[in-house]
């Protein structure tokens, strides 16, 4: 009796103590997550449902439910095979592999030059990296149309070396494109290099110069997998954004390089195709949240947190 | 006993975190004005239980009152609790005066009243010349001084101390162990003292509740914890203690006798304890300090073994010696007082004697 | 070769400050120094009413963002919430996904809440609304760190010496939060103004900012008056970003003092 009695009030407790917290967490988080699940959920799931639809003759969103936008999108149009879109595909991601590959081989020699700083010296080398980052993109951005256009200095120079014709420009192009790219990401690759190589462990490489390892050995297998880690992170955090970048292609390339972003961009402006637009949107979500899988797969069971 | 003479009443408190059994079945009951000890290793639940009295957690199952009152629908803040944290949690953002202030300001107990009861109690533990510093600007001992005087201005019933001494070192610890004994006995206000440190607990409680894996093994006062303990885990965790197992041969009259590995022994059995068995297995505990050896034979007593010392540590006060006796190894120390062992050295052969009245019978199956 | 490094970060900013003293009007040659564009910016009433813009855009939405990512973030952490996971996977995707994706995705979204409720008129209001939704994941993020990084006892301590949630939370924890939440409202603002792509596809006319501005002026051909008006921009964020480093570098020390 007195059991039973006591499991009851128990119970009670429990019961009041769960009922406070969700009122708890709609006070707080509720306002918040609604606004995330009304702005940013539902604008996706709308994104999911448009790319299904078919275009209407002035450009207005209508049924029949269709596979044909991303059908569209792999090259199978109604003329038969078309490789424009497919090519724009496979251009985005070369693009945003290589900005990842240029920005890890600027970044080590960087990362490890900073840490061999003194103290005081290596946040101030770690604030110079970011500052430029916080400077609008589209200023430095143009900046480069400046800098890589026929007659400037960098021009001069490559006309020197040989690298291109007399008159041409670096700009507009895949290579200024290239420039831009790293220019913006790099301090994405650096801050969470940085981060690992900072945590280095030089007994590891000592000792492996005393067994009798040389250089690059010392580095395979002493320094590298301590700071793979942070490689990976700065990797998938150039990559991803890098596939999907719109304003620098935007600016810097031209007729023959246009990107993931600038089609969806052709799509909502005089293209009006909401629906094929919606489908390449769509398609660049899922490779963001394979990317984000791949990396949370990595590290599971890691570090927490948000990022 | 009177119903208000009980500050805390403990019954049947349970607590689980996913599959961890934090507390299981634990009861008790702590006096008005008692110096009350938790003591037992890390994560044995002392400090849940500690948390449950606070109304920082709530127990699954159980019930508890305080000062006579059902806790269970009071939270944290209307409890007549306060509690001295292990890690102090001073507030690091306010001053040491506003720091020890801030449960009278919460309560809106009229400012004069708060002055004055903050500056009395800045007296009382010796801390008058910090009210303006910042907890970052004080020495952990001060900042030990400071959790207290924040607890003990709101005048609680009961004060609950999780490993108050845990962070200083120990010569600070000592002086603070008399701070805080002769401050409980000065106000009268029940202490509850959370530590994994025995002879801390012996030294400053009432009683002592010794837990281990969520229960309370034994609650007793330090003297009975220690001549009597009632399990094996007690017996070990306060001081250190020769076990021996064996099962009964025979009982007679107050006396029973075990065959052990040694060989029989008899023991005093009282029939207020354990109730014995003919072949049923026991534990007997007994302190290395009641085990007497000697060179020479002992003539007129039972319980005599022959040993060989393996080891020995002298201590400055007192002497350990470690004796084989067939594969039973036995601790014994003994007072450097002059006596005749002085001479025995490592290898040396070696009589030892269990005194029956020393010998104490464990509950454990 | 880190040197170079740093040049090559520093250049086209460089080169944009240098050309809006450039007296030359078109081309990369100088021409000599001159302020001449600065004062043409000046009475550039379009830069005028972009300047305006941002700055409405940027604190109107900083403000919401703030108090609701704030909030957020104390729910996350303290409290069991349903969906937890769920609400953390959606917080990290505007953090991850294209800028151009998040943009479409709003202006499909207003044209069909425009089309069925007539709501979400294009302008000032649904760009306030798009920046907000991708400031409050890194407010929570922020202030998320900040909670995390608080001892729980503080919090349980004031719960003991009797104050009341509301009491906990107003006396002890905003107080102790509040740095993580100034340095939050200060990137959420410093994104605002970066802020061209989603800007670009949710505002209307009449909402033009400065990052607009710019674009439609780089699409046009640069004119020397926008590399003036660059260069301010560029002073501000400057600014901003050293005395945020400064103040948060002076409440790490007061915080590794507090330990």
């Amino acid at each position: 009796m007195i059991t039973v009695r006591r499991d009851k009030a128990a119970q009670k407790n429990h019961v009041h103590s769960e009922r406070d917290d969700r009122l708890r967490s709609t006070l707080t988080s509720g306002p918040g997550l609604m606004w995330m699940l009304c702005f940013l959920f539902i604008p996706l799931l709308a994104v999911v449902a448009i790319s299904f639809m078919t275009r209407g003759e002035y450009g207005e969103i209508g049924l029949p439910l269709t596979l044909d936008n991303y059908r569209r999108l792999l090259g199978f149009g109604i003329l038969g095979f078309d490789p424009l879109y497919p090519a724009i595909l496979i251009r985005s991601l070369a693009l945003g592999l290589a900005t990842a590959s240029i920005c890890m081989v600027a970044a080590l020699p960087l990362c490890f030059f900073i840490g061999r700083l003194p103290l005081g010296w290596r946040t101030a080398g770690l604030i110079l990296i970011v500052i430029p980052f916080w400077t609008n993109l589209l200023i430095r951005t143009y900046a480069w149309q400046i800098l890589l256009s026929p007659g400037g200095w960098i021009c001069r120079l490559a006309e020197i070396f040989g690298w291109i014709s007399p008159g041409t420009g670096l700009y507009p192009g895949v290579f200024a494109i290239l420039v831009g790219m790293v220019c913006d990401f790099l301090p994405f690759m650096v801050l969470p290099l940085y981060a690992s190589v900072e945590k280095i462990d030089w007994c590891l490489a000592e000792a492996a110069v005393d067994l009798g390892a040389n250089g690059s050995q010392v580095f395979r297998h002493a320094i590298l997998p301590q700071i793979l880690p942070g490689l990976g992170a700065g990797c998938i955090l150039v990559f991803l954004p890098a596939t999907g970048q719109f304003v620098i292609p935007d600016l810097l390339g031209g007729a023959k390089t246009t990107m993931l972003g600038n089609l969806i961009q052709q799509q909502f402006g005089a293209g009006r195709d909401w629906p094929f637009g919606a489908a390449i949107s769509f398609v660049a979500l899922l490779l963001v949240m394979a990317g984000l899988w791949f990396r949370g797969a990595k590290q599971a069971g890691g570090e927490g947190g948000l990022l | 006993m009177d119903l208000a003479s009980w500050a805390i009443e403990a019954e049947g408190l349970e607590r689980r975190y996913g599959t961890v059994e934090a507390l299981r079945q634990v009861s008790f009951s702590i006096r008005k004005g008692e110096f009350f000890s938790l003591l037992g290793p890390s994560g044995c639940g002392k400090t849940t239980l500690l948390r449950l009295i606070a109304g920082l957690d709530l127990p699954d199952a159980g019930r508890l009152r305080i000062d006579g009152k059902d806790a269970g629908g009071i939270p944290a803040h209307k409890r007549p609790v306060n509690t001295v944290f292990q890690s102090y949690a001073l507030f690091p953002h306010l001053n040491i005066r506003q720091n020890i202030a801030f449960g009278l300001k919460m309560k809106g107990v009229p400012s004069a009243e708060t002055r004055s009861r903050v500056d009395r109690i800045m007296e009382v533990v010796a801390i008058e010349d910090l009210g303006d510093r910042y907890p970052a600007q004080i020495s952990g001992g001060q900042k030990q001084r400071v959790a207290l005087a924040r607890a003990i201005v709101n005048e609680p019933q009961v004060l609950l101390l999780d490993e108050p001494l845990g962070a200083l070192d120990l010569k600070l610890r000592r002086q603070l162990q008399d701070e805080l004994q002769g401050l409980q006995r000065r106000l009268g206000i029940t202490f509850i003292h959370v530590t994994h440190d025995q002879e801390e607990a012996l030294v400053m409680s009432d009683r002592i509740a010794v837990m281990n894996a969520g229960r309370i093994e034994q609650l007793d006062t330090g003297r009975q914890l220690y001549d009597q303990p009632r399990t094996r885990f007690v017996a070990q965790f306060l001081g250190t203690c020769n076990l021996i197992s064996g099962r009964v041969q025979g009982i007679g009259n107050g006396v029973a006798t075990v065959g052990t590995e040694l060989g029989a022994l008899t023991f005093i059995h009282l029939h207020n304890s354990k109730t014995l068995s003919i072949g049923g297995t026991v534990h007997l505990a007994l302190r290395p300090e009641k085990l007497h050896i000697s060179r020479e034979k002992p003539s007129g007593c039972g319980n005599v073994f022959s040993g060989v010392i393996q080891q020995v540590i002298y201590g400055g006060a007192s002497t350990q010696y470690q004796l084989d006796v067939g594969a039973i190894r036995l601790h014994a120390t003994l007072m450097n007082n002059g006596a005749a062992h002085q001479f025995l050295h490592e290898g040396d052969r070696a009589y030892c004697i269990l005194a029956e009245e020393s010998l104490v019978l464990l509950e454990d199956e | 070769m880190s040197a170079l490094l740093y040049a090559f970060l520093y250049a086209p900013i460089l080169v944009v400050i240098v050309y809006s003293f450039n007296a030359a009007r078109f081309g990369s040659t100088w021409g000599g120094f001159t302020t001449r564009w600065y004062g043409v910016l000046m009475e550039n009433p379009l830069a005028w009413a972009a300047a305006r813009n941002t700055l409405i855009l940027g604190l109107v939405s900083t403000g919401i963002a703030t108090v609701l990512g704030s909030l957020l973030a104390f729910g996350l952490a303290r409290f069991r919430i349903p969906l937890k996971s769920f609400t953390i996977g959606l917080l990290r995707v505007p953090i991850f996904i294209p800028d151009i994706v998040m943009a479409v995705a709003l202006l499909m979204f207003y044209s069909l809440a425009r089309q069925w409720f007539g709501l979400f008129e294009l302008g000032l209001p649904t760009m306030i609304v798009a920046h907000v939704t991708f400031q409050i994941p890194f407010v929570t993020i922020v202030v998320g760190a900040r909670l995390a990084g608080m001892d729980p006892s503080l919090e349980e301590a004031s719960r003991d010496l009797g104050a009341n949630e509301i009491q906990t939370f107003l006396h002890v924890t905003l107080p102790l939060i509040a740095p993580g939440i100034i340095a939050a409202s200060m990137l959420a603002f410093t994104l605002s103004l970066d802020d061209f792509v989603v800007s670009f596809f949710t505002s209307g006319p009449g909402s033009t900012t400065l990052p607009i501005l710019i674009y439609s002026s780089v699409k046009r051909g640069i004119t020397p008056d926008i590399n003036a008006l660059s260069t301010f921009i560029i002073a501000i964020s400057m600014a901003a970003t050293l005395a945020a480093t400064v103040l948060q570098r002076s409440w790490k020390y007061r915080s590794i003092r507090d330990i």
